[in-house]
């Protein structure tokens, strides 16, 4: 199978292609908003929390006896990853504010409390094991086609919203005090773009996994950061690598089979280090 | 001090961070066209000053009036207090100047292009806008920040420390911009430095702060130190 095949409509895995493909290409660019505000490991930290609230709807459905395996699970997965990811951010948004301490503890301490309740939920709920480490795991490649159209419209929404008020993003993130004397709206600006942050992070969960969503988050942007020259490039080059990741990861994936998510993954980091090793190179050269 | 109505008006003024005071008594006021500058020991509370001004503090007692909206203040923080880890060009960051007068989904217009060149021109850097920001010196960044401020089209100029960091090339380019902006162009401006001597070099009305009191230094401008 060439690389060509795989774009095909008529390909069997298409409609998870471009899944993978939509998941590259906005995670990059909510990724560069997280890094640009040091709040990268939220990018860690906000899946996890999302797998937790999957874990606990889960676990909330076996509790009030409803039998696994019937409609409306995959809408309380998304429900319960929504709902944790957002009271998550509210609450460390909140904290960041208010408490005194280090942010990076705080979201380390929120990271290892929702692993280890993720954990006890699939425990309180033996007979839906299976499908909540599915869901957790992220089986992008199994994605139907309305869970393709779900992640569409919210992707979209996201990065049309990330597009749309790019200056004021890029603004309140880089000097929030010009931000609060020219839009009086700093605050404001900081909440909406947690709340797309938000939404990418909870959808992104529940159809490919914290591992991908993790991966596309911080891998991209970490690779487009040495290269950009500029804050446009940056946004850019972003998304345009995530997108070249998904894609040639897909290939990987495919033809040796592969987990994707995994191939996607260690493609992100072969890139890191080799855009690392060729500027050392050059610079070397230059010297 | 001449006698146009004030831009900013302190008085009796009591100053300070989460209702604790910092400055007591503070009298103070600023006209178009004066160059004004505040100095003082690091701690001594002329950020508190600035940031009550900039209404991101409030006055815990005393009154202080602005007559000029809060988006006609140009304000230049240190660059030191900027995050490196953008990957942004000087062009980008005199932008954010003009973001104000934009709507969010609007493309930057041709006026404010021209805006923007023409600050840049002001303070001597169009021939370096497309560089990045942090990968220039201290005083280079600092007159990019003077510019951006520049580029919102503000009636007062509050700095903090625009003289720090900076090597004494670019210590006297930015003074002689402090003084045309005031002399020539009639703007306000009003700004901190922990260096009584250079801050008397740049102008003669010098306000000291020390102990929790702001108090007036009326003297002749010293002898420049480059």
């Amino acid at each position: 199978m060439s690389f060509f095949d795989l774009l095909s409509p008529s390909f069997l895995l298409f409609p998870a292609l471009l899944g993978s493909a939509i998941l590259a290409f906005v995670c990059p660019l909510v990724g560069a908003h997280l890094m640009l505000r040091r709040r990268i490991f939220l990018g860690l930290t906000l899946p996890q929390i999302a797998a937790c609230g999957v874990a606990f709807t889960f676990w909330l459905h076996h509790a009030a006896g409803l039998s696994h395996g019937t409609g409306g699970e995959r809408l309380l997965a998304v429900a319960g990853s929504l709902v944790f990811t957002l009271a998550g951010m509210g609450s460390l948004a909140y904290l960041d504010r208010h408490a005194t301490g280090s942010p990076e503890g705080r979201l380390a301490a929120a990271y290892a409390l929702a692993s280890a309740l993720t954990l006890l939920f699939v425990v309180f709920n033996p007979a839906g094991e299976l499908e909540i480490l599915n869901l957790l795991k992220g089986e992008v490649i199994a994605l139907s086609k309305e869970e393709l159209k779900l992640l569409a419209v919210v992707y979209g929404a996201v990065y049309l919203g990330l597009v749309l008020f790019r200056r004021e993003f890029l603004l309140n993130s880089f000097d929030r005090d010009l931000s609060f004397l020219l839009t009086r709206g700093s605050a404001q600006w900081s909440f909406w773009l947690y709340v797309l942050c938000g939404f990418a992070i909870a959808i992104g969960v529940i159809m490919a996994g914290p591992l991908l969503v993790f991966g596309f988050m911080v891998l991209p942007p970490l690779v487009a950061r040495a290269l950009a020259r500029g804050m446009t490039s940056f946004f850019v080059l972003s998304s345009l690598l995530g997108l070249a990741i998904a894609l040639g990861g897909f290939y990987f994936s495919v033809r040796l089979d592969l987990p994707l998510g995994p191939t996607d993954v260690a493609l992100g980091c072969v890139l890191i280090f080799a855009t690392y090793i060729t500027q050392w190179f050059m610079r070397t050269i230059r010297a | 001090m001449n006698k146009t109505p004030s831009l900013i008006s302190v008085e009796r003024a009591t100053l300070g961070y989460n209702g604790v005071p910092v400055l007591h008594e503070v009298e103070l006021s600023i006209r178009p066209g004066e160059l004004i500058a505040i100095a003082g020991p690091n701690g001594s509370g002329k950020t508190t000053l600035f940031r009550t001004i900039l209404g991101f503090l409030p006055v815990l007692s005393g009154t202080l009036t602005r007559a000029c909206a809060l988006n006609e203040v140009g304000y230049v923080p240190q660059s030191a207090a900027l995050d490196s880890t953008f990957p942004i060009t000087a062009r980008e960051v005199v932008e954010m100047g003009g973001y104000g007068r934009l709507k969010p989904y609007q493309a930057f217009p041709i006026a404010e292009k021209e805006r923007l060149e023409n600050v840049l021109t002001q303070v001597g850097l169009s021939k370096l806008a497309g560089h990045l920001f942090f990968s220039m010196s201290g005083g280079q960044r600092q007159r990019i920040l003077i510019a951006r401020a520049l580029m919102v089209g503000p009636k007062i100029l509050i700095l903090d420390e625009p003289l720090a960091g900076c090597d004494p090339e670019s210590q006297k380019a930015i003074s002689e911009l402090l003084v045309n902006l005031s002399e020539r162009e009639g703007k306000a401006v009003f700004f901190s430095s922990h260096d009584l001597r250079m801050v008397r070099s740049v102008t003669k009305h010098v306000l000291r702060v020390d102990g929790g009191r702001v108090d007036w230094e009326e003297g002749a401008v010293a002898d420049h130190p480059w």
